[in-house]
């Protein structure tokens, strides 16, 4: 037994030694792609016009973060973000649940969830901005229809791909249906609850910055579209950057949250 | 209770004329499972229930784990009727049914979380974890989850699992089916020297006939088509049992006996 624990660490060890290379390979890979990047338009290869370079982004990020309104941008697309995402969190996952464990709803409900699965929730973008404005109310909205599906979907799945026998064994220990619920239906599913998380939230965000672009008076979105109109391929690209390294942050929060919650094995 | 005499105590687990059915996919049909089942067993014996599969070996062990519903018939512990799950039973189940989620403590804990026993602390029910992971031999591996384990340590676990909820009734149902044979002899092995600390009530269901004999006070014999207890064979072997003891006659005649009940 010794030695099946002495292989396990050895084995650990190994895998940490792999990573430290991995995160290496990947920070050369990106000083690479810089480098290409600004080195590039310099020897006339490319047009800077149409590629930019980082040390001009860079200026552009600082110019865009010192004068004003950045922040109000900043505020009002994380505002949509988070309000809308937060709703799809929120209404996604009980309804999975509830999907998950009553097939006759199910039946139900399948083929509208179906449905709107399949649009491409920026096709619905038009109709929401006619119903709501160009205000704030229309992108939380996308955020929202784009968010909830994936959660939902996923969270049914997480349900019904419940061993049963892991339910037979909780009730052979005189376990409620309460307690089936919190003990391993709920912790059960997680994986595929927050696998669902991570996809709703990237349609999410694609709904804020779309819908912004669309039609609205502030936010990311906002400044993408009017940078790209003005043909400023700096300004643009910095607030392309900020999205996306919002979207990585956000992302890898949600996998560290589900790492802890699986780990914490209650 | 009642005025049966002194010297045949009431039986501790008593089946009477059960009938298990299950509706059959896509068809009206009920396919029964088990027919007409009486059995009678002991405090502090451990029987084993040998048959085909699809004998419905299982469907009865159920059917006392209050897991399954009886068409007709019931069974009775101490005398009451089953009605469902109690806290005087656990399961060990084929395919362990461990939580992966959870460490191989909090594994072992989770019968007595469900359970409520009252008077307990969080602490107690951590304690009496350790206590039942160190029983099955499990020291040092207390935080590996099962996908780190073998199909033997799994088990190990699962049995573990229905110990700590310290049953009156034991109820393994073909807890060795997955593991390899030397395993399966180990474990036979370490399963009777743990039952034989506490002689707890221990009904267990095997299609391996050795096992069945090894492990056994009573061997019931089912057949298939319907299912039905075809015989009750009482294994007169010496405890405490070894390897040895497979070779010996009186074990061979027995494992004979039962074959040609199955054939």
């Amino acid at each position: 037994m010794k030695l099946t624990r002495s292989i396990y660490l050895t084995a650990h060890n190994a895998a940490s030694r792999l990573c430290a290379q991995r995160t290496l390979i990947s920070t050369l890979a990106v000083v690479a792609f810089l480098a290409v990047w600004e080195l590039a338009p310099r020897t006339g290869a490319v047009d800077a016009t149409f590629t930019s370079q980082p040390r001009r982004v860079m200026a552009a990020g600082w110019d865009i973060v010192t004068s004003g309104g950045f922040l109000n941008d900043v505020s009002v697309s994380l505002a949509e973000f988070a309000i809308g995402f937060g709703l799809a969190i929120a209404i996604g996952v009980p309804v999975g649940l509830v999907l998950g464990r009553f097939p006759l709803l199910r039946n139900i409900l399948d083929p509208p969830i179906m449905a709107i699965y399949a649009t491409p929730h920026l096709a619905l973008l038009p109709i929401i901005v006619v119903w709501l404005g160009i205000g704030m109310q229309s992108k939380i909205a996308v955020a929202f229809v784009g968010g909830v599906i994936p959660i939902l979907v996923n969270t049914t799945a997480g349900v019904r791909g419940l061993e049963r026998s892991w339910i037979v064994a909780a009730r052979s220990f005189c376990a409620s249906s309460w307690d089936v619920f919190v003990k391993v239906i709920l912790p059960g599913s997680l994986p595929s609850m927050t696998l669902g998380i991570r996809l709703g939230l990237s349609r999410a965000v694609l709904g804020v910055v779309v819908g912004e672009m669309y039609q609205s008076q502030a936010g990311l979105g906002n400044k993408v579209m009017r940078y790209g109109s003005e043909f400023r391929t700096d300004y643009l690209l910095f607030y392309v950057l900020l999205i996306s390294v919002f979207g990585l942050a956000a992302t890898t929060a949600v996998r560290v949250f589900e790492e802890k919650l699986w780990t914490a094995g209650k | 209770m009642d005025a049966r005499p002194e010297l045949e105590p009431a039986p501790h687990i008593r089946v009477e004329s059960l009938t298990v059915a299950y509706e059959k996919p896509h068809s009206d049909g009920k396919l029964i499972a088990v027919s007409d089942a009486n059995l009678e067993i002991a405090r502090g014996t451990f029987v084993t229930i040998v048959g085909p599969s699809g004998c419905g070996k299982s469907s009865l062990l159920l059917s006392i784990a209050g897991l399954v519903r009886p068409a007709t018939g019931c069974v009775r512990i101490n005398g009451k009727p089953v009605s469902g799950p109690g806290r005087d039973r656990a399961v060990v189940f084929q395919d362990f049914a461990l939580m992966p989620w959870r460490s191989v403590i909090a594994n072992v804990r989770f019968g007595l979380e469900l359970q409520r026993l009252p008077g307990l602390t969080a602490e107690d029910l951590t304690a009496r974890a350790h206590r039942y992971v160190e029983l099955v031999g499990l020291k040092g591996f207390e935080h590996y989850h099962p996908h780190q384990l073998s199909g033997g340590m799994r088990q190990r676990v699962g049995i573990a699992r229905a110990l700590a909820v310290d049953p009156e009734i034991l109820l393994l149902d073909e807890p060795f089916g997955s593991l390899d044979a030397q395993t399966r002899d180990l474990m036979g092995s370490e399963l009777i020297a743990i039952w034989e600390r506490n002689k707890k009530t221990a009904l267990f269901v095997t299609h391996s006939i050795d096992e069945a004999i090894f492990l056994a006070d009573q061997v019931v014999v089912m057949a298939t088509n319907p299912g039905r207890i075809t015989e009750i064979i009482s294994v007169d072997l010496p405890r405490p049992r070894s390897v040895e003891t497979m070779d010996s006659k009186r074990f061979i005649e027995y494992r004979q006996r039962i074959r040609e009940r199955l054939s």
